[in-house]
């Protein structure tokens, strides 16, 4: 036990720091978020013909858990995050007065803003704030953000998307003109019409091969045609959620006063205390454990069967003494100086 | 067992007290160098303290003579017995432990319990350690401060430790020869680079190590071998030697064979218990008759000490 004093009489101030540093640290981290404003806003999304194909791929998924996963992705971009603060106009004013705008208004938004899914169809924002109508601001400007980024995102697929079927339909439409011209061909060489076309299709097998490849390339050019008309449709709607999927806002944002009990606080605080004193109790027993150096006078003749003849105190002075200049006999001052025995 | 044979502390169970009126005792003896009156280069059997000087705190009662034995003249005193260290290592530790690294009563208590020859011109006390930095110089030239004052005899401080010489550091002549090492190469006699410390203390002096460069394992060798310090030529008195470490350097322990006794010293807290172990271990069948433990830092806060 007495090993224990001795390790802790010399390391007492390292072991101080787990000791507070954590409660201290605790203590900061709920007094800063244990209490505020938080702002929250519910919207309802479903699922529309427009966004149907693009999220049918995540059918497992509810569609109020892809919104609420896209926007939290949008909110690990810092432009995005910017974008955001910009449209705030309290948030904007504060801007110019922060050192590095686009990274703190980052960190700031990841980690007061809280973006989940409650149900299949519900998705809530919320941000937690100081001040209430800075609150309420940033919910909204998140959701708006995120609408029209991702309305700019889908307007570039989309103009990707015609650009590819209309050249998929040019080369559809030629297809079907050779195929065209192929039959007309074959039914003036053996004098086949309109009106017998029928009665020759079953008995000339050729005749049917060019009348199926000429109905299979109308078919094709037709599809392409739908499709395009989609995707200039899908481009046409107004903006809407993230996906372009409907929605409404079910409650508009809502600022409430969220503080934390002292209880809580203080059980925190206690429980940062507790794992201090163990990390400093563990330090203690394994630098006690690993210590193999004489601390104690007893020490000496259970290790070295050796007796002590006297225990000389630490003393400060003659420390620093040993390590600088030692006095000097007046002898040796003559020899250092070149007069004494040389 | 004569009486005279008897080591200084014959029991186990001997406090701080015990040996502090042996010493006294010694004092008390009749030597052939008190009756020629010769002060300078007294005898060690004189180098017993006067009772006047420690009657004060300690209260002295009469005791059979005991601590010195006798040794044939210009040679070191045999080693210990496994038996007598046994019996020294049952003492109990020294206590209760003085607030100052100053206080006389911890050189008096080291001096008292050493097993010192008797009846011989010259005694050598070795002061070593395992490794450097553990106050081997301080504690002795402190100690010889403190008997050069309390003994009434010469007391001579010699650095010995050739390798690093500290009492001639940073000084501009510090190539300067003169000292041990030059006794060493046979320049000069050992009394003649021998110097009083000051005028405070009248019975102290020094011989600093001097300037040995390269030279300094075989000078510590030639130390070993050829005794300087005893012999018409040598020095008469108590001869305190700042040795060498003894794992730090590997002539530490060579150095050592003069010391009619050697003191280990360990600081506390610092040096590994399998260092200080490594230097008993060279200093094979002679090893040192005991350990000061310095730098002791007590877990207890100082104003919680009422034994003092």
């Amino acid at each position: 036990m007495l090993r224990y004093a001795y390790t802790f009489s010399r390391y007492w101030w390292l072991l101080l720091i787990p000791v507070l540093v954590l409660p201290l640290a605790e203590a900061s981290q709920v007094r800063n978020s244990g209490s505020g404003w938080v702002a929250g806003m519910t919207i309802y999304v479903q699922q529309t013909a427009a966004s149907a194909p693009i999220t049918s791929n995540a059918s497992w998924l509810s569609q109020a858990q892809i919104e609420a996963g896209d926007i939290t992705q949008w909110l690990q971009s810092p432009t995005f995050c910017l974008d955001v603060a910009k449209r705030s106009p309290l948030y904007a004013r504060q801007l110019p007065l922060l050192p590095n705008a686009k990274q703190s208004v980052t960190t700031d938004l990841q980690k007061n803003v809280q973006v989940f899914a409650q149900g299949d169809n519900l998705v809530s924002i919320n941000y937690s704030s100081k001040n209430p109508e800075l609150a309420k601001q940033v919910v909204q400007s998140v959701l708006s953000q995120a609408t029209s980024n991702m309305l700019a995102s889908n307007s570039r697929v989309g103009a990707v998307n015609k650009a590819y079927y209309q050249a998929q339909l040019y080369n559809a439409q030629a297809n079907e003109r050779a195929a065209a011209q192929q039959l007309t061909a074959y039914m003036q060489e053996h004098g086949i019409t309109a009106g017998n076309l029928q009665a020759q299709l079953t008995s000339d097998l050729t005749l049917a091969t060019l009348y199926d490849q000429d109905k299979s390339d109308q078919q094709t050019v037709a599809t392409l045609r739908q499709q395009i008309q989609a995707t200039v449709a899908q481009n046409s709607l107004p903006a809407t959620l993230v996906n372009q999927d409907g929605y409404f806002v079910a409650d508009q944002p809502t600022v409430t006063y969220v503080s934390s009990s002292k209880k809580k606080e203080l059980l925190s605080v206690g429980i940062a205390l507790v794992l201090g004193l163990l990390f400093a109790g563990a330090f203690l027993v394994v630098m006690t454990a690993l210590d193999r150096t004489f601390r104690r006078p007893i020490d000496v003749p259970l290790l070295l069967e050796l007796p002590v003849l006297a225990v000389v105190p630490f003393s400060s002075t003659l420390h620093h003494a040993g390590r600088q200049k030692r006095p000097r006999s007046t002898h040796v001052e003559k020899i250092a100086s070149g007069v004494g025995t040389s | 067992m004569s009486p005279s044979e008897h080591p200084v502390s014959s029991s186990p169970d001997k406090n701080t007290s015990d040996l502090v009126r042996e010493l006294l005792v010694r004092s008390d003896r009749p030597t052939a160098v008190q009756s020629n009156g010769n002060s300078n280069g007294s005898h060690p059997a004189a180098l017993g303290y006067q009772s006047s000087m420690v009657a004060s705190s300690v209260h002295v009662t009469s005791s059979p003579e005991v601590g010195h034995v006798h040794v044939p003249a210009g040679t070191a005193m045999p080693a210990l017995t496994a038996e007598e260290m046994a019996e020294r290592a049952k003492r109990p530790v020294p206590h209760p432990i003085p607030n100052d690294a100053r206080d006389p009563e911890i050189y008096r208590l080291i001096y008292g319990s050493l097993k010192l020859p008797q009846n011989v011109p010259t005694v050598i006390i070795g002061i070593t350690s395992a490794i450097r930095g553990e106050g081997r110089t301080t504690i002795a030239r402190l100690m010889a401060q403190t008997l050069s004052k309390e003994l009434g005899t010469r007391v001579t401080l010699v650095e010995a430790d050739l390798e690093n010489p500290t009492l001639l550091l940073d000084s501009p002549k510090a190539d300067s020869q003169a000292g041990l090492v030059s006794v060493l190469r046979d320049e000069c006699q050992v009394h003649e680079v021998a110097g009083r410390w000051s005028a405070e203390y009248p019975d102290l002096y020094v011989i600093p190590a001097g300037h040995a460069g390269n030279d300094a394992p075989r000078l510590l060798r030639i130390l070993g071998k050829r005794d300087p310090f005893r012999g018409p030529a040598g020095l008469r008195g108590l001869v305190i030697l700042d040795l060498p470490p003894l794992v730090s350097g590997s002539y530490g322990a060579v150095a050592c064979e003069v010391a009619d006794a050697i003191v280990l010293v360990v600081r506390a807290g610092v040096t590994h218990a399998d260092t200080v172990r490594e230097a008993i271990a060279r200093l094979g069948d002679r090893p040192p008759q005991g350990v000061v433990l310095n730098g002791f830092r007590s877990p207890v806060p100082g104003w919680m000490h009422r034994h003092r």
